[in-house]
């Protein structure tokens, strides 16, 4: 009972993950037009309504450890990165989500904040690894804020048929 | 109120970012050397890579007919441009078949076997690329399968559009030429002058304006806007004379000296399907 409820849900997850780099490549000169970037991240999307809406869902730490080393493995190849920010940003999650009710506006804004400490750890780290040269006054304008927008765009649109398919996965015995 | 870290936890994330460093460490070493990823990332990169198929083949397939119906619309216009230069591409072939031929005889009586300018061709596809765009990655649907390895250079079209830079059992990763990583490896290339070949390598590529720079140049060289780019075949896995683009503009640093070079690339390094890995027939260092 418990393990195919599991499974589901990780199969949502493992999609979600897969879906970004698909519409990444399919949308590629829309999203990557220069100066702007915007980065769908529909897999913390999903990490975090599963952590509001399935809380009683096992192990969501480890398995976002574990989606983020295939990630990390299979996008880039450089390890390290996403293994260790998406649990992160599980927590963050948590030590926020405790002074609020969760109301829809309230995940929204919830959301954002991760996507921010989120983007700003991996652009942290890829300064830190040599792999980009962009500064600080150009990332915070052509990275983060087109991330934002897109990120909150599809968090209006997909909240509720996600929020919908978590709930009827969670209660699937 | 709770802490946001108790110190159990402030623990296991000091931990967490010490392993997190080691990690990104190691797989740097990796990548910038000759080897492949450990069996275990091999392994678990090919069994994404499978599942991957399935997100990606439909998608692929939506991106290709949106694509089909936006060219029916430029077809006509195309179509009139096209008929022109056809006419010329017929000489142009011929005459290509009998300097080829021409150049294996040749080569036999020199008793050359293999060249700088022997290379085979496999074509593959793109699954998918990665989400953010800090390392410019495509994953390509074929691996040591199929006889990729590391470093080999990969096409578009006509023009270059990077490297592989790790090797899966089924899938690899391309890194395109336009990345802004700076340990990344560069292309060695060459510009054709009238009056014959000046060397170069490809040294980065200006978002801004979409065109790769080329630099350090030997500056004797006689280079015109116009004048078209290949790879030169030194050093790495990478023939002589992969189509690379043409000069757009010539410019002298502020003492007259370093000369450096704008350069048109061939295909456009945002939108293609499917992609030609290029395999060198002459040993690589």
């Amino acid at each position: 009972m418990r393990l195919r409820e599991k499974i589901w849900l990780n199969v949502l997850l493992v999609f979600l993950m897969l879906l970004d780099g698909s519409l990444s490549y399919i949308f590629g000169g829309t999203l990557h037009r220069y100066p702007d970037t915007m980065i769908i991240r529909l897999l913390v999307l999903g990490l975090v309504l599963v952590y509001f809406f399935a809380p009683d869902f096992p192990h969501l730490l480890w398995i976002a450890l574990i989606l983020g080393l295939f990630y990390d493995s299979f996008y880039t190849g450089i390890l390290g990165v996403y293994t260790f920010l998406f649990p992160l940003i599980l927590l963050l999650t948590r030590w926020i989500a405790q002074f609020f009710t969760p109301a829809p506006l309230v995940i929204g804004a919830i959301y954002l904040i991760d996507l921010t400490a989120l983007e700003s750890c991996v652009y942290g780290m890829n300064t830190f690894m040599g792999l980009t040269t962009m500064s600080l006054s150009d990332f915070i304008p052509d990275i983060l804020g087109p991330t934002l927008a897109l990120n909150l765009v599809l968090f209006i649109f997909l909240y509720l048929p996600l929020r919908q398919l978590i709930l009827k996965l969670d209660s699937t015995y | 109120m709770q802490k946001f870290f108790s110190n159990r936890k402030l623990i296991i994330v000091m931990i967490a970012i010490i392993i997190s460093m080691g990690l990104m460490a190691f797989s740097v070493s990796v990548r910038n050397s000759e080897k492949t990823p450990p069996l275990v990332q091999r392994f678990g990169n090919d069994v994404v890579g499978v599942v991957d198929r399935v997100v990606a083949l439909p998608a692929n397939g939506v991106k290709s007919s949106f694509g089909a119906v936006s060219n029916l619309i430029n077809t006509y216009e195309e179509n009139t441009k096209l008929k022109a230069q056809l006419d010329d591409l017929a000489q142009t072939k011929t005459r290509a078949q009998t300097l080829q031929s021409e150049n294996k005889e040749l080569k036999k009586q020199l008793k050359l076997d293999k060249t700088l300018t022997d290379y085979s061709q496999l074509n593959a596809a793109v699954l998918t690329r990665s989400p953010a765009n800090w390392q410019n990655n495509l994953v390509i649907n074929k691996g040591s399968l199929a006889g990729i390895k590391k470093n080999m250079p990969v096409m578009a079209g006509s023009g270059l559009i990077g490297r592989i830079v790790e090797v899966n059992g089924t899938n690899s990763k391309v890194e395109l030429i336009t990345t802004d990583n700076q340990s990344a490896n560069r292309f060695a290339a060459e510009v054709i002058t009238s009056d014959g070949t000046a060397n170069g390598i490809i040294t980065g590529y200006d978002q801004a304006t979409s065109e790769l720079k080329m630099g350090q140049l030997n500056s004797d060289a006689k280079i015109k806007v116009g004048d078209t780019v290949q790879t030169s075949g030194l050093g790495g896995l990478t023939p002589r004379g992969l189509y690379i683009g043409k000069v757009t503009k010539i410019k002298h640093d502020d003492y007259g000296l370093a000369l450096s070079l704008e350069i048109k690339p061939a295909v456009d390094l945002d939108d293609f399907t499917v992609v030609t890995v290029i395999e060198r027939q002459i040993a690589g260092d």
